[in-house]
């Protein structure tokens, strides 16, 4: 940032500078040069100090990318990724996910169907340029669900010079068939920045090395080793228009992401033999199957004067869900629908968000940034069976922000804000009330970054964050199918709260860097779901899980140390650690990642890049009621990308290959490890990036 | 020199290691353990009589209850599902719990779920669920199919004797 502020301002210093008359005369004499003004603009950060965030970026990205945008960042230590069966991944930092974390985009959150078990992320992997990962609370500027941490897309930067580019990508996933495309062409002209991009994927049937899974206490088969109706395709098209002048900028982003895919057979509803049978290619979508489209319009407008900065973001969402089922019910009073008899499930999830912020400089020392923000969102339902009710939720909040640099080594942050919500979810059926609910919370932020000596950087920040409780924990009452079980919601549960200690400690010397980041947290109100020993009514349904609101703490960290071995050789090793406990069942949280190590040994040139790495995988026994402990594994991966230049063009071949060895393994952050589904065997992906 | 290696050295061997290790829990999260003993995968009962069910449940620490649970399998798209449904038959649905508290082992014998004459022929599945006090849930399914042809299951007698004896106490 320094660095990029200096560029700035020299750059700028360039266009005030006038012209040095020369003397021609070569004996000695004074030159009296004319006044120079130097002019920048500050950044402003809108980032707390203090905040413990890493950033990822797009070669790392690439380099990563695994079947979604999550499998690449679970690279990242401390960032995790839940899987629902193979090629689908939602975020999970430090422990936390679902709910608890704000996946964000231009900086609008995303807002899918995150407490759902059955997909993933309906954003584009290949259209992100660069992440910032927030690995602790990110309430103070998204508000609730933010509590975990936030994964923020950032935005691509608008072009110095007029130019047109594009991109042609091919990629290629041996354990899927899978074949992905994507083109991408881009624009700068003046004032106006253009970018478009169309991405296509289609995947066949999964391979797996397992002949059986278990469901029901019964071994039923996997033929041919590839789990049947896991197939499925993706479309997505997204549009950028952004136009500058002077201290105005503005943007606006169009994004349409589609997404079919079949459920595995095994996984949802009753299975059988029967429907485990071959039979139709391993690329046509069988039911079950699930459908969702999700579009987005988001706007954000910069003014920027000599002291002062402000934005407004604007942000429309409709995030539309179809759970297609062959229709299936134990209740014999109820017939199939006329139309549409096997759709199961709909959701239409519509979000409306705005952000009005407002940064001042009156120094360099001081920054402060207001803001407010509001949130309106609906939710509407449909399909024979019930998972939640149709609902309506409003947010809204505001906060204060300021950024104290004491001098160039010491600098602090003071964060608070301030939130509304209400909840108003409709009633259905006999056993689904009306639940009218109305919240508000605070949350806060203190940090400082210290720089004791060059080369070695101390973080510390303390933050109070909240969330909401989410429709499903206040009225759910039926079998969620990606979790196996009945959930029973309480229309009485409070908000979440809780307290984060962060540290971190990095240091940069001699070839060496070093990062040491442990955190601690305590949630005096938590929500999650716990046995309650009474039976379901329910067909196909066992106890009853009820959501339940009990304290529980989380404590860990992140290590990561990185060394020049010999030559361009580098070695890296990081390892990551999260103990949960919850104080009402004294035992762990459910999906508690087991502590992982990763030893990497890469070589780096102008043209060539490539790397070995060995994933460790502690044994996984810290569990919660009613979740299988995990044995330990080893993984080794390895991959590479070269790269060629054509005059100003550029072809880049990447290959990424994982588990090597064919390694069979249970991933315990999967929703199918309660049917013993190991992970996906040896894969390799292919990818062609043609660049002009 | 010396250091750099024994550094490096310390990770490698960390990484053969790190798989084995791990925490134990705090609570009770071992399951109750299931013994299904009668109906046995595949067996057909006959509709109209009542189901010969023993099981042996057993938990470390103390019993909760246990469900019997019943439902048909129709639509499991087996081309082997018997007749048609006859003229005002019904699908066969039982569920019932039954209480163990109290208890570490339960051996539990009894004709309790009666098939009713109308019940529809045909696949269904059979799921035993077992609670302990702590809330840890196990889980036992069979195929089994209900037919008006089943033999009618060993009446009590001689055959049930045998039976008993061979239960083992823990």
């Amino acid at each position: 940032m320094f660095m990029q502020n200096c560029l700035r301002s020299l750059l700028l210093a360039c266009c005030f500078v006038v012209t040095l008359c020369a003397q021609a005369n070569d004996s000695l004499k004074t030159i009296r040069l004319r006044d120079v003004s130097v002019r920048s603009v500050v950044a402003l950060r809108t980032q707390p100090v203090g905040q413990p965030s890493v950033r990822v970026s797009a070669e790392e990205l690439r380099l990563n990318m695994g079947h979604s945008l999550m499998d690449a960042l679970s690279h990242t230590e401390g960032v995790q990724a839940i899987d629902i069966g193979v090629g689908f991944s939602k975020p999970m930092i430090r422990g936390l996910g679902f709910q608890r974390i704000a996946v964000t985009e231009n900086g609008v959150r995303q807002e899918g169907q995150q407490w759902g078990a059955d997909h993933g992320l309906e954003i584009d992997a290949f259209h992100v340029d660069s992440v910032r990962v927030v690995k602790g609370p990110a309430s103070v500027l998204y508000g609730s669900d933010a509590m975990g941490g936030a994964i923020e897309i950032l935005p691509p930067r608008f072009p110095r010079r007029d130019s047109i580019s594009g991109e042609v990508l091919l990629a290629h996933e041996r354990v899927s068939s899978g074949l992905s495309g994507s083109v991408m062409l881009q624009m700068k002209r003046g004032r106006v920045f253009a970018r478009m991009r169309y991405t296509e994927r289609h995947w066949a049937d999964y391979r797996v090395p397992a002949d059986s899974f278990t469901y029901l206490s019964m071994r039923l088969p996997i033929l041919q080793r590839r789990l049947k109706n896991t197939t499925g395709m993706e479309r997505s098209a997204n549009v950028l228009l952004a136009y500058r002048h002077g201290g105005f900028q503005s943007r606006v982003n169009l994004s349409d992401s589609y997404q079919k895919s079949g459920f595995f057979s095994g996984a949802h509803g009753v299975p059988s033999v029967a429907n485990l049978q071959g039979g139709g290619s391993r690329w046509d979508v069988e039911l079950p199957y699930s459908v969702v489209n999700h579009l987005k319009v988001t706007s954000t407008s910069t003014w920027t004067t000599r002291l002062l900065q402000t934005s407004l973001t604007l942000g429309y969402q409709v995030n539309h869900r179809e759970e297609w089922s062959r229709f299936h019910t134990h209740n014999l009073e109820q017939t199939p629908p006329e139309t549409d008899p096997d759709k199961e499930l709909m959701f239409h999830l519509q979000t409306a968000s705005g952000q009005l912020q407002v940064r001042l400089a009156p120094s360099a020392s001081w920054q402060h940034c207001w803001g407010v923000s509001a949130v309106m969102q609906h939710n509407g339902i449909g399909g024979y069976g019930f998972l939640i009710p149709a609902y309506r939720r409003d947010e809204w909040g505001a906060f204060y922000l300021a950024n104290y640099r004491r001098s160039s080594s010491l600098l602090f942050n003071a964060s608070v804000r301030y939130d509304m919500g209400h909840i108003h979810t409709r009633a259905h059926g006999e056993y689904v009330h009306e639940v009218n609910r109305r919240f508000h919370d605070y949350s806060m932020a203190l940090g400082v970054e210290y720089m004791p000596a060059e080369g070695h950087q101390l973080r510390g920040s303390i933050g109070r964050a909240f969330r909401l409780p989410s429709a499903n924990e206040l009225t759910s009452n039926g079998v969620h199918h990606g979790a196996f079980r009945h959930e029973l919601g309480d229309s009485h549960l409070v908000s979440e709260q809780g307290w984060q200690l962060d540290l971190a400690y990095t240091m940069r010397l001699a070839g060496w860097e070093v990062s040491l980041s442990p955190f601690c947290s305590y949630y005096p109100h938590f929500i999650s779901l716990h046995p309650t020993g009474r039976w379901s009514s329910l067909p196909d349904a066992g106890q009853v899980y009820q959501y339940v609101d009990a304290a529980t703490t989380l404590a860990g960290g992140e290590v990561r140390v990185k060394t020049r071995l010999l030559g361009r050789l580098n070695y890296t090793l990081s390892g990551e650690y999260v103990y949960t406990y919850d104080h009402h069942s004294h035992t762990a949280t459910p999906f508690s990642p087991p502590a992982t190590m990763r030893n990497t040994i890469s070589w780096e040139d102008s043209r060539w890049q490539c790397f070995v790495e060995c994933q460790s995988v502690a044994a996984q026994r810290r569990v919660c009621h009613n979740e299988d402990a995990t044995p330990g594994y080893n993984l080794f991966h390895a991959g590479g990308s070269v790269d060629f230049r054509l005059r100003e063009n550029r072809l880049s071949l990447i290959i990424h290959a994982r588990n090597l060895f064919n390694t069979s393994y249970l991933n315990h952050l999967n929703f199918y490890r309660k049917i013993d589904l190991p992970e996906a065997g040896a894969d390799i992906q292919t990818t062609i990036r043609f660049t002009f | 020199m010396k250091k750099s290696f024994v550094f490096y050295m310390i990770p490698l061997s960390l990484c053969l290691f790190f798989s084995a290790c791990s925490d134990d829990n705090d609570a009770d999260t071992v399951k109750p353990v299931i013994s299904l003993h009668e109906p046995e995968d595949g067996d057909e009962l006959r509709i109209g009589s009542d189901v010969h069910f023993e099981a042996d449940f057993s938990d470390n620490e103390m019993l909760g209850s246990y469900m019997v649970e019943i439902h048909n399998n129709f639509d499991g798209h087996d081309h082997k599902v018997a007749a048609t449904r006859a003229e005002g038959s019904e699908p066969f649905f039982f569920k019932k719990s039954y209480d163990l508290s109290g208890q570490r082992n339960a051996h539990v014998h009894h004709h309790d779920i009666v098939i009713p004459a109308n019940a529809t022929p045909g696949n269904y599945h059979l799921m035993i669920y077992c609670t302990d006090a702590a809330g840890n849930q196990s889980l036992v399914a069979r195929s089994i199919v209900l037919s008006h042809e089943a033999e009618h299951h060993h009446e009590h007698g001689e055959e049930h004797d045998d039976e008993h004896h061979d239960h083992h106490e823990d």
